[in-house]
C-alpha cells in the first residue's frame, strides 16, 4: 500500500533519498517525521486531544507499548518507509538531542518488533539500530539499543548484534587488563573483615591449593599462588594476593576499580542488605572506563547491583543470589583465579568454580548471566534495565532509590518464614506514579516479565522517594506484603499484621525516621514503639509463622483494651 | 579404576595417531593428568578437576575438530563428573559442617556465649539449610543453637 512514504516525505521538506535536493537536518525534521507518524496511526481523536505528536513531546521519553500498537498498524510498506525516514533523519540530528534519539530508537525497535511478529523481513531495522548504537556518542543511548536487541532475542543471528549485546554482557573476562602484556605476576585483593577472617578459613583454602599464606603484622594475609595452567599454551601465573580487613564499615573495597595495579578483587563480608558498601560508594570516585573484575561475595549481593554498575557501567562484577556467610567465599575466588590463569569465559569458569561445591554455583550471576538486568536501574527511572525499552535521560527523581527498595523488600520476604522462600523475587520494580501524601505507595499488577516468567510489577509512588530510606523500604516491603497475603487468601487480620511486621523488620530503630508514620499508616490504632519491634521479629528469619500468630493475638488484645 | 579404563582407550586411539595438532597432544596429555589425579584428590576436589579436564578438551575440540581423542576423552570425562559431583558436594556439607559443629559446640562450653558469635552462626546453618532443606544434621545444629540463643545451655 505504502501510504505513509509520500506523505512523510512531503512532511520532512524534502526528499531524503533524493541527493538533488537538501536533505532534512536536524530536530524538527525528527519532530516532523514523529508528528505524522503518530497522526497516521492514531485511531481515535477528540477535540481535546487532535492527537498527533507535538515536536516538544521528543523532550520526554514515548510511551514504548503506544509506540507497539501503533507499529502493528503499519503494513510492510509504511514500515520500510517510517524506518527509512526515522533511521535518516536520526542520522542528521544533533547528537545533544540525547532523549529525541532514543525516542527514535525506541520506535525502531517497536517497528522492529511488529515486523518480527509479521514474519517479515527485519534485516533492515537492525541494520538501521545498529547504525544509531554506532553514530552515538551517548553511552546509554548505545545501552538502551543494545538492550533491546537482546530482548528480542537476536544474539544468536546476527553477528554485529551479538557483539553489541556482548559489551553489556561480555562473555569473558578482559584478559587484556588482567594479565597486560603478557605479564605473569598479577596482583588480587580481597577485601574481607572481622567475621570474614574469623570464619573463611582463608589459609586452609589457599594451602590446600598449594599456595604460600604469611600473616602480616597488621592482621593481612598476603598469598603466593603459583597456577600452572591447564593448557600447555598458557603461561604459568603468579597470584600476589592479599586478604585484608577493611573495617566496618568497609573502607577502601571498590578503590581497586580505580587503581591500575590491582584489576581482579573481591568484597568477602557482610551485606548488611544492602548497606555494608553504602560508605565505599560515597568515597570513591564513579569509573565510567573501569572493566575490572571484583566479585561481590556478600549475602545477596545482587542489592548492590544497581549502584555498582551506575559506577562502574563497564565492570565485570560477580553478585550472590542468596546467603553465602562465608561458607564458599575463599574458594570461589582461589578457583576464580585458576579459571582466569586458564582464561575461562564465564561461563566455563561458572561450571568449574561452581563443581562439586557447597552451593554448585547456584549462587552467583556471572557477567555473562542476562539475570543480573533486573537489578539494574541505570538511567535511574525506577524500571529494571531487563524491562526499561527507553533511556530516560531526566526522569527528574531517583528512581534508583525505588526499585532497589523493591529488590532489598523481596530479600526480606524471601528470609521470613511466614512468606516462603520461594516468594523471594517474585515481585519486579515498575516505575514511579504521582503518589499521594500518606498513600497508597504501590500499584501492583502480574504481567510477563523479560525473560517469559509471570512476576509482580510493582510500580512506587513519588511519595516514597522523598521518604528516609527505612521509611521507604518499609513502606513499600509493607504492601508488597499484603499484596502476598491477599493472593494466598490469608485472613485481613493475619494481612495486615504480617505486611506491618514485614515493614518493620526493615527498620534501622537508630537512625530511621518517619516510623510513627509508618505505625500509622499499617497498624492504625495499635501503637508499638520501634524498640519494642525485636520482640516480635526473629533474627534471621524476621517473620516466622510463630512469630506471626504471636503478633496476631498481641494486636488483636491491644484493640480489646489490654496491655502487653 | 577410572584410570585403568581410560588408559586402554587412549592406548587404543593415540592422539598423535588421530590426525590432531601437537598442542592437541599436549592438551589432552594435561586433561589426561587432570583425570588421573582426580581420583586421587580429596573427595572435595574430585569434580572440579574432572570439570576442568572437560573444559580443556572442549577447548581443544573446538581447535582442533578432526580430533577424535579429545571427543572420546571429553565423552569419557562426562561420566567421571556425573560419579565424581554427588561424592564431592557432599564432602563439602561434610566440611561446612564440621566446621559449625565446632562453633556450636564453642558455643554449648562458654560461659556467656558472645551473641554476635551466635547470630552469625544461626545465619550460616540458616544459608546451608536453604540449600540442604532435608538434612537433619543441619536442622540438628539449628535446634542446638537456638538452645544457646535461648539460654537453655
Amino acid at each position: 500500500m505504502n501510504l505513509l512514504l509520500p506523505l512523510l516525505l512531503a512532511a520532512s521538506g524534502a526528499h531524503a533519498q533524493d541527493p538533488c535536493n537538501p536533505p532534512p537536518v536536524g530536530l524538527e525534521d525528527l519532530a516532523s517525521i514523529f508528528s505524522l507518524l503518530y497522526e497516521y496511526t492514531d485511531t481515535e481523536t477528540t477535540p481535546a486531544d487532535p492527537g498527533g505528536f507535538c515536536p516538544d513531546d521528543l523532550a520526554k521519553p514515548i510511551d514504548t507499548d503506544d509506540a507497539d500498537a501503533r507499529a502493528k498498524r503499519l503494513d510492510e510498506g509504511d514500515r520500510e518507509a517510517a524506518v527509512s525516514l526515522l533511521a535518516y533523519t536520526a542520522a542528521v540530528t544533533d547528537s545533544s538531542h540525547v532523549q529525541a534519539l532514543a525516542n527514535a530508537a525506541a520506535l525502531l525497535d517497536s517497528l522492529l518488533g511488529s515486523a518480527m511478529d509479521a514474519r517479515d523481513d527485519y534485516g533492515y531495522i537492525i541494520d538501521a539500530l545498529l547504525q544509531l548504537a554506532n553514530d552515538s556518542d551517548d553511552p546509554m543511548l548505545r545501552r538502551q539499543i543494545a538492550l533491546n536487541l537482546w530482548r528480542r532475542g537476536l544474539d544468536d543471528k546476527n553477528a554485529n548484534v551479538k557483539a553489541l549485546i556482548e559489551e553489556y554482557l561480555p562473555p569473558a573476562p578482559d584478559y587484556g587488563l588482567i594479565f597486560p602484556e603478557g605479564a605473569t605476576e598479577i596482583n588480587a585483593v580481597l577485601h574481607s573483615g572481622d567475621d570474614g577472617f574469623k570464619h573463611s578459613d582463608f589459609e586452609s583454602v589457599f594451602e590446600r591449593a598449594g599456595a604460600e599464606v604469611k600473616k602480616e603484622s597488621n592482621g593481612d594475609l598476603t598469598v603466593t599462588y603459583k597456577v600452572k595452567p591447564d593448557d600447555p599454551a598458557l603461561p604459568e601465573i603468579t597470584w600476589n594476593i592479599t586478604i585484608r580487613d577493611a573495617g566496618w564499615p568497609p573502607k577502601g573495597v571498590l578503590e581497586d576499580f580505580n587503581d591500575d595495579s590491582v584489576n581482579v578483587g573481591m568484597y568477602g563480608n557482610h551485606s548488611q542488605l544492602g548497606t555494608s558498601i553504602d560508605d565505599a560508594l560515597m568515597r570513591t570516585p564513579a569509573n565510567a572506563e573501569s572493566t575490572d573484575l571484583h566479585w561481590m561475595d556478600a549475602c545477596k549481593s545482587k542489592v548492590f547491583a544497581s549502584r555498582l554498575t551506575q559506577a562502574y557501567p563497564k565492570a565485570h562484577i560477580i553478585y550472590t543470589k542468596n546467603s553465602e556467610y562465608f561458607h564458599d567465599m575463599p574458594l570461589a575466588f582461589q578457583r576464580g583465579l585458576v579459571a582466569l590463569t586458564n582464561h575461562y569465559d564465564y561461563e566455563q569458569m561458572d561450571r568449574y568454580a561452581g563443581s562439586g561445591s557447597l552451593y554448585q554455583g547456584h549462587n552467583y550471576i556471572y557477567p555473562h548471566d542476562d539475570a543480573k538486568l533486573t537489578y539494574f536501574d541505570q538511567d535511574n527511572d525506577g524500571v529494571p534495565d531487563s524491562e526499561d525499552r527507553i533511556y530516560d535521560v531526566d526522569p527528574g527523581v531517583e528512581g534508583e532509590l525505588g526499585s532497589r527498595a523493591v529488590h532489598i523488600a523481596n530479600t526480606y520476604m524471601g528470609y521470613s518464614g511466614a512468606y516462603g522462600k520461594s516468594s523471594e523475587d517474585d515481585y519486579r520494580p515498575d516505575g514511579i506514579f504521582d503518589g499521594q501524601p500518606g498513600g497508597p505507595y504501590t500499584q501492583i499488577t502480574e504481567r510477563k516479565d523479560a525473560y517469559g516468567d509471570k512476576k509482580f510489577f510493582v510500580k512506587f509512588s513519588d511519595e516514597v522517594l522523598s521518604m528516609d530510606k527505612s521509611q521507604r523500604t518499609a513502606s513499600i516491603a509493607a504492601e508488597m506484603a499484603k499484596h502476598y497475603g491477599v493472593e494466598h487468601r490469608w485472613s485481613e487480620e493475619k494481612n495486615e499484621a504480617g505486611a506491618f511486621l514485614v515493614g518493620a523488620a526493615v527498620y534501622d530503630v537508630w537512625s530511621g525516621s518517619g516510623y510513627d508514620q509508618y505505625n500509622d499508616t499499617y497498624l492504625g490504632d495499635v501503637s508499638i514503639s520501634k524498640w519494642d519491634l525485636g520482640k516480635h521479629l526473629d533474627d534471621h528469619d524476621f517473620v516466622t509463622s510463630a512469630k506471626l500468630n504471636d503478633f496476631v493475638k498481641y494486636v488483636r488484645e491491644q484493640r480489646e483494651g489490654g496491655e502487653e | 579404576m577410572t584410570a585403568l579404563l581410560l588408559v586402554p582407550l587412549l592406548a587404543l586411539t593415540p592422539a598423535h595417531a588421530d590426525a590432531c595438532k601437537p598442542i592437541s597432544v599436549q592438551r589432552i596429555a594435561s586433561a589426561q593428568a587432570l583425570l588421573d589425579q582426580s581420583l586421587e584428590a580429596e573427595a572435595i576436589d574430585r569434580a572440579s578437576m574432572v570439570e576442568r579436564a572437560r573444559i580443556l578438551l572442549e577447548r581443544t575440540s573446538q581447535d582442533d575438530t578432526g580430533c577424535k581423542t579429545a571427543k572420546s576423552l571429553h565423552k569419557q570425562a562426562g561420566k567421571m563428573l556425573a560419579a565424581a559431583e554427588p561424592i564431592s558436594v557432599a564432602a563439602s556439607l561434610d566440611d561446612a559442617l564440621m566446621h559449625a559443629l565446632e562453633r556450636v559446640e564453642a558455643l554449648e562450653l562458654a560461659a556467656e556465649p558472645d551473641r554476635g558469635e551466635v547470630e552469625v552462626v544461626r545465619f550460616m546453618l540458616a544459608a546451608l539449610g536453604s540449600y540442604y532443606p532435608d538434612d537433619e544434621r543441619v536442622d540438628a545444629l539449628v535446634r542446638r543453637v537456638i538452645a544457646v540463643q535461648r539460654g537453655e545451655k
